[in-house]
């Protein structure tokens, strides 16, 4: 699994929290006030909270249920409610690696992970969420017949890069699309999309309608397969 | 006092009225109605105020409001609020702005009555609730994120409009409805970055269920600027 994309970077700003899920993970995925990227286990050590409903606070994130801070280290430093405490080392949310490449948040949560291979120069279009199982969504995506941008007749060839990583090149617009795909569940996956850096408001627009056309197929196939 | 708002605290609608006064900075009179479990909105004596039988009720003097809409157009018109919340020139923007006002009733529809189903227990079709509050998410996600590639944070353009406030509470309430059904925010980006810019305006307030984000206070400590972290205690 190595490296997984959870996010557009876009989409995380400086001092916001966010969730994602990798694998049977549950994380919490952060940015402090000065930009450092945090990705843990979404659960406070204190009562079991979803850390994602939490607060960035300065270089701290802090717990919504009693505040409890923790800093860049996933360390608990300072408790509200014992504010002259200064609390044990011990306490502390469990840490995975995560790191920003190519416009897009990754996170493993093994031990070993091999760098994201991923263009540079990219500009990010969009997450987007899928109710049907990534199999099913891939098989829409390998079988569709369409013009991905409604003024380009000349057609698209998908090169699987991997398992995760599909691009989409119109054969004659200077038009490519990036697909990185994440498992959510059995019945649940998002893509995050980026396309070529030259890419303008209006191109941006129609590849989001595009995802969400395929999103209708997908959908709609998988509920026709299931039933 | 500029009117009266009969009113009920954990109505998503009322807190669209109330978080616009507050908003522009007027004060009402707020009269609380016993919603749950009492129903005195549809008792008698409020039925002689409002027909409608609904809550909020915006009162001033003859005039008696029941629609959310109607209320925040004439609070825009009436205490002078500035242009953008209603473009006085821009027939356009105020086509727009009809537009999602009207999406704000297909919020009401699905995800206020899944969450008053979720609060009280009122009787509904939660598969067609459910089905309608995601694909109404949906719709609202994907306009924001084609608005974020204008540099736009809002519904219509880069400042808020009446639209914004009513499409607002009932988009922030979602996740209320219920847990893994598709109404949480973990799958909306866009959504979540709009809530955020509509918290941080001025004179937001916040209502059960659509918090203040502790981070805007920065009267309270920054705990990590005032005192520094200790680094390296942990690999």
């Amino acid at each position: 699994m190595t490296n997984v994309a959870v996010g557009l970077s876009k989409d995380l700003p400086n001092g916001r929290v966010m969730r994602a899920i990798v694998g049977e993970q549950d994380l919490v995925v952060w940015r402090s006030k000065s930009g450092v990227l945090s990705a843990w286990d979404n659960r406070c050590p204190h009562r079991g909270m979803r850390l994602s409903h939490g607060f960035v606070r300065g270089e701290a994130l802090a717990c919504v249920y009693h505040g409890w801070h923790y800093d860049k280290t996933a360390t608990c430093r300072y408790i509200p409610a014992h504010p002259e405490l200064e609390p044990p080392e011990t306490i502390k949310a469990q840490r995975f690696s995560s790191t920003e490449k190519g416009g897009l948040i990754w996170v493993s949560i093994e031990e070993q992970s091999t760098e994201p291979s991923i263009p540079d120069n990219l500009k990010a279009i969009r997450s987007i969420s899928f109710a049907c199982p990534m199999m099913a969504l891939k098989q829409v995506i390998r079988d569709l017949d369409f013009t991905l941008v409604k003024d380009d007749n000349s057609g698209w060839v998908i090169q699987e890069k991997s398992d995760d990583q599909w691009m989409m090149k119109s054969i004659k617009a200077n038009i490519s699309l990036h697909l990185f795909f994440q498992n959510l569940s059995e019945q649940t996956c998002k893509i995050h999309a980026l396309a070529n850096s030259d890419c303008a408001p209006d191109t941006m627009k129609k590849m989001s309608q595009a995802l969400e056309h395929i999103r209708r197929l997908a959908e709609k196939h998988y509920e026709v397969v299931v039933s | 006092m500029s009117f009266t708002l009969y009113d009920y605290a954990l109505s998503g609608n009322c807190y669209k009225i109330r978080l616009f006064a507050n908003i522009l900075n007027v004060e009402y009179e707020r009269i609380a109605v016993e919603f749950y479990p009492g129903a005195e909105h549809r008792s008698e004596k409020m039925l002689q105020i409002s027909p409608a039988g609904t809550l909020p009720i915006l009162k001033k003097d003859d005039m008696v409001l029941s629609e959310t809409s109607a209320m925040l157009f004439w609070m825009a018109k009436n205490f002078n609020a500035a242009d953008h919340w209603w473009p006085e020139n821009d027939v356009a923007a105020q086509a727009q702005i009809i537009q999602w006002m009207g999406f704000a009733s297909d919020l009401t529809a699905t995800i206020g009555q899944g969450r008053l189903h979720a609060l009280f227990q009122t009787p509904i079709d939660k598969d067609k609730i459910v089905k309608g509050g995601r694909a109404a998410l949906r719709k609202i996600e994907a306009h924001l994120t084609e608005q974020s590639f204008d540099g736009f944070s809002f519904l219509t353009g880069d400042k808020p409009t009446i639209a914004d406030i009513a499409c607002f509470p009932y988009v922030a309430l979602s996740p209320d409805v219920g847990a893994n059904i598709g109404l949480d925010h973990d799958d909306y980006p866009a959504i979540r970055n709009w809530i955020y810019a509509l918290k941080s305006l001025n004179g937001f307030i916040p209502m059960p269920g659509i918090y203040a984000m502790h981070e805007l206070k920065d009267h309270e400590i920054d705990y990590g600027a005032q005192k520094p972290f200790k680094t390296g205690a942990a690999q």
